[in-house]
């Protein structure tokens, strides 16, 4: 049995369908990439997954039990953590206030502290500025402060939104090593990128979506000789993280 | 010097009332961008309990202690009663929702109490004043200042260090974000009324004490200061509803000693024409905050 499963699932947004009929699968300890460009369907569907935007026909569950009826909150207190696309982090709050916040869910105080020591060592930046304002940080520690945060949830699988955006080459590096380590630690990923190459150096399968409907699936190798992939996806495609 | 320290005593009393019932407000803003009307009928609810158990054998403090708990308490029952149910809908059923809140126990007020004032007991030492190296100090001042900075000082203390604080920030900066977190908003929201409430008892007992009396449209003046001086103050955080609160009590003060007899009619008339200026040169209030203005439903 697969931990996330989508079956036929469909997103509309008034009368946009912005997702049409996504069948996608993520098994325990998988980095399962899901690449296409802007507009592509790419955020619908990990909304779709966290419970933000409901989906309008289809079936998601996540370790055997549907949850597309249930809310973000409830889903959420079921292990699945989403760091969106615009971070999500609490400006008026410092940096140790929203990591405070990211074990939340995780009743076991002791665990909790160990995580945040496994945290600021992941991130040791984050541990230099505990104390500081979260709304002062640059968009690559903001990025690895959503991060930290949706790692202390303990999450059971870890959506991330397009990590790389907006972050300097370096930080892009910096910011897949860390995607990478995560995975060797076995933590299940599902990745949303722009930066296809990249996205598919790391993943175990992938997932290619163009307008809504799955063009695209299997392993990166065979992704990379389908012929599509560069006509439905590669067409005018500004290079991978530092599009805005 | 005299009329200095008298001046500045004066200011801090009425502004840290403001004060605290712009923060009543904002509490539940900054969270559900809802501006609650029925907010000046939680010091009404206040008012009345203090009016009910004033003839029983419990001492003062008792009393106010209840009306303040009483106060939380309608706050509660109001966001679980009417603004719950609604809240997924427009913003709009919100805000009329609150209207109708506040024309229900403002009648409820009328027809089981009384359309009239009602006199409460303010304590005798309470209009009393102090003689301090020959400045005239009144205790009602000291009372207010003193019940304010402590209320002041507890509610920053509790938003800083409690992680209740911390989740209510969080839910000002953005909410839905805190879902995901695995946060549940309805007890997020209903902490928010209760602190709301809790603000509105405490300013409602002081408001009261000064007035006297207390009658069913007693909360109308304190919503009314509270939402301009979140305006003027800032709408976007906790201090620009502190510092509202003191810009429009110190505003009014003064010109209370300023302006002539014949033109102290018109004291509100030039506060509007203030706080009209200041928005000219600062649409955002005086303080800049930085609550999302995204509502969440």
């Amino acid at each position: 049995m697969s931990l996330l499963e989508l079956s036929n699932v469909s997103v509309r947004y008034g009368a946009i369908t912005a997702l049409k009929g996504l069948d996608l699968r993520v098994e325990q300890g998988e980095l399962v990439a899901l690449v296409g460009s802007n507009g592509a369907g790419k955020t619908t569907t990990l909304s779709a997954i966290a419970g933000v935007h409901k989906a309008a026909t289809g079936t998601i569950t996540f370790d055997g039990k549907p949850i597309h009826t249930r809310r973000s909150v409830e889903i959420a207190r079921r292990g699945i953590a989403l760091v969106p696309e615009d971070r999500g982090i609490f400006p008026s709050l410092t940096i140790e206030e929203n990591l405070r916040l990211g074990s939340y869910l995780v009743r076991d105080k002791k665990s909790a502290a160990a995580e945040l020591e496994r945290v600021f060592e992941r991130f040791p930046i984050l541990k230099e500025r505990e104390h500081q304002g979260a709304g002062t940080l640059s968009g690559g520690e903001q990025q690895q402060l959503a991060i930290a945060r949706a790692l202390l949830s303990q999450p059971r699988l870890l959506m991330l939104d397009e990590p790389s955006l907006g972050l300097s080459p370096t930080l892009v590096d910096r910011m897949f090593e860390i995607i990478q380590q995560l995975h060797e630690e076995g933590v299940t990923i599902l990745l949303v990128e722009q930066n296809v190459t990249r996205a598919l150096e790391l993943a175990d399968r992938a997932y290619v979506l163009t307008t809504g409907s799955l063009t695209a699936s299997g392993t990166p190798q065979e992704i990379m000789n389908s012929i599509d992939i560069t006509a439905a996806y590669l067409g005018g495609m500004p290079s991978a993280g530092t599009e805005n | 010097m005299e009329d200095v320290l008298q001046f500045i005593l004066n200011s801090l009393s009425l502004g840290s009332v403001y004060s605290l019932f712009a923060l009543g407000l904002i509490m539940v803003f900054g969270i559900l961008k809802l501006v609650n009307f029925a907010y000046g009928e939680l010091i009404m609810v206040a008012g009345y309990t203090w009016f009910v158990l004033q003839g029983t054998w419990l001492p003062l403090a008792m009393i106010i202690v209840i009306a303040i708990v009483v106060a939380g308490l309608a706050s509660v029952i109001t966001e679980r009663v009417a603004f719950r149910p609604v809240r997924s809908d427009s913003m709009n059923a919100m805000l009329i929702t609150s209207f109708a809140v506040s024309t229900l126990l403002q009648n409820s007020a009328l027809v089981f109490v009384s359309p009239r004032a009602r006199a409460v007991d303010v304590p005798v030492f309470f209009h009393t004043t102090l003689d301090l190296g020959g400045v005239q100090i009144s205790v009602s001042n000291i009372v207010v200042i003193l019940v304010s900075a402590i209320t002041l000082f507890g509610l920053l203390l509790m938003m800083k260090k409690t992680h209740l604080g911390i989740t209510l920030r969080a839910a000002s900066d953005d909410f839905r974000m805190l879902q995901l977190l695995g946060v549940r908003a309805d007890r997020v929201i209903v902490s928010a009324f209760a602190i709301s409430g809790v603000l509105a008892g405490i300013a409602g007992f002081l408001w009261i004490s000064r007035i006297g009396s207390v009658s069913p449209t007693i909360g109308m003046a304190p919503l009314l200061i509270a939402l301009i001086a979140i305006v003027v103050g800032g709408m976007n955080s906790l201090s620009g509803a502190i510092v509202g609160g003191f810009f429009l009590g110190t505003l009014t003060i003064a010109l209370q000693l300023l302006l002539p007899q014949e033109m102290l009619a018109f004291r509100d008339a030039v506060i509007f024409a203030a706080v009209i200026l200041v928005l000219v040169f600062r649409p955002q209030g005086i303080v800049k905050g930085r609550f999302a203005t995204e509502r969440i439903g």
